[in-house]
């Protein structure tokens, strides 16, 4: 094998290649000494040798990337009100309003994603505490990829979940989660839960990973 | 040369190890030990107020309930059974209220301008709207009690709905009526109408 010879090239290229293992958040590659043959037919060997040390990630996304948190909002028609017609919602970054993207992706083990909400256990409510709750159990959650399921909400939170793995440790999904109000009720004239926590209105998905 | 390539190195050390995930965001990465990633979504449902009232056939029908006295029996005081509603055999009305913002109120108003009904000869002379008997199968849904004016308001019981929900009303009933029959008018067929108004605020 014909090897670099002059040590200026040997290190231009341990250079670029150091340079290249740095982006990737590798430890920098080590190259052999330069050395020089000066019997015919000559011939140095340099060998370089790379490590890849991946990182381990967990990425999660519920609707809008970003810090944006999205707002859905289902709009009952007053002749409709307890009818047990769903309703869609609007709001959402997928569906049409009715519904939010779902990405998430880990090479660490099951991803695990469990829902939480704001209401203390009871539901969402209006500003007017007389006014009664509405049960999470009315919020219906449908998924368009059994691989990443969408967890069933309840006043406590819901039930966890576990995102099909791809491979032994590797989880990378992508879904759309769609959410109905289900009006099978007649809760007090009002706007529930929305933007402001304390009226129950927020749902925290957390994935975790091992 | 050294000293860039320290401080690309740094910058992308940087950029590696930071985390993105936020405990109240839409998105986000964690690339430390536990890893966890909390997203938010926010719902809010938007209910509007409305009232429903029923008196007997859910529709824009109009029910008839006819008394018909046998001619042995006029001013016995013996009841008499109506036919023509649509429950209790015909001698009563389904009745139903659904409302979602306040109490609801029954009134009642009647036809005859104070003097009862008639069988369109005044000299015939009227039935008093007492004679017609009211009874209900169900507290929550009092029967107004008939008069030839200032019929008393009833209210609708609050509730029936899912608990604690503090402006719902969801109640059904059954009113019965009947011809008290503790006078003898004037042969003739005498009608009337009775108008139910529920309101809520």
């Amino acid at each position: 094998m014909k090897t670099l010879t002059h040590p200026n090239a040997v290190r231009a290229a341990a250079l670029t290649a150091l340079v290249a293992a740095t982006l990737c958040a590798m430890p920098p590659a080590r190259a052999e000494q330069p050395a020089t043959d000066t019997v015919a037919p000559f011939s140095v060997n340099a060998r370089l040798n790379f490590t890849l040390n991946y990182p381990a990630f967990l990425r999660f996304r519920v609707g809008t990337t970003g810090a944006t948190v999205d707002l859905i909002t289902f709009t009952v028609p007053a002749a409709s009100v307890g009818n047990s017609v769903p309703i869609s919602g609007t709001g959402g970054d997928a569906g049409g309003g009715t519904a939010v993207n779902i990405e998430v992706a880990g090479n660490n083990g099951q991803v695990t994603i469990t829902p939480s909400n704001s209401s203390g256990g009871l539901g969402l409510r209006t500003a007017t505490l007389s006014d009664g709750r509405i049960s999470y159990d009315q919020i219906q959650t449908t998924t368009n990829l059994a691989q990443l399921p969408a967890p069933v909400l309840t006043d406590a939170g819901g039930t966890p979940v576990q995102p099909t793995l791809n491979t032994a440790m590797v989880t990378q999904r992508i879904a759309v989660w769609t959410y109905s109000y289900l009006n099978q009720t007649i809760p007090s004239a009002g706007i529930y839960g929305g933007t402001a926590a304390a009226r129950g209105g927020r749902v925290t998905y957390t994935a975790t990973m091992p | 040369m050294k000293s860039n390539l320290k401080k690309l190195a740094a910058a992308v050390a940087i950029t590696g190890s930071a985390f993105t995930g936020t405990a109240h965001a839409a998105s986000g990465t964690d690339t430390t030990s536990l890893y966890s990633v909390a997203n938010n979504l926010n719902l809010s449902i938007v209910i509007p107020a409305f009232l429903y009232f029923r008196v007997g056939t859910d529709s824009a029908t109009i029910d008839t309930i006819t008394f018909s006295p046998l001619a042995a029996n006029l001013g016995n005081s013996g009841s008499v059974a109506g036919t023509g509603g649509d429950a209790g055999g015909g001698t009563a009305a389904n009745i139903a209220a659904r409302g979602n913002n306040g109490q609801i109120t029954i009134g009642t108003t009647v036809t005859g301008g104070g003097l009862g009904m008639s069988n369109g000869t005044p000299a015939d002379g009227y039935i008093n709207y007492n004679e017609i008997t009211t009874g209900t199968s169900s507290a929550n849904i009092p029967a107004p009690a008939l008069a030839n004016a200032g019929v008393a308001n009833v209210l609708v019981l609050l509730g029936g709905g899912v608990a604690g929900a503090g402006k719902v009303t969801n109640r059904t009933a059954v009113w019965t009526y009947g011809y008290a029959n503790t006078t003898v008018p004037s042969a003739g067929t005498y009608t009337g109408v009775v108008t139910y108004t529920a309101t809520m605020p």
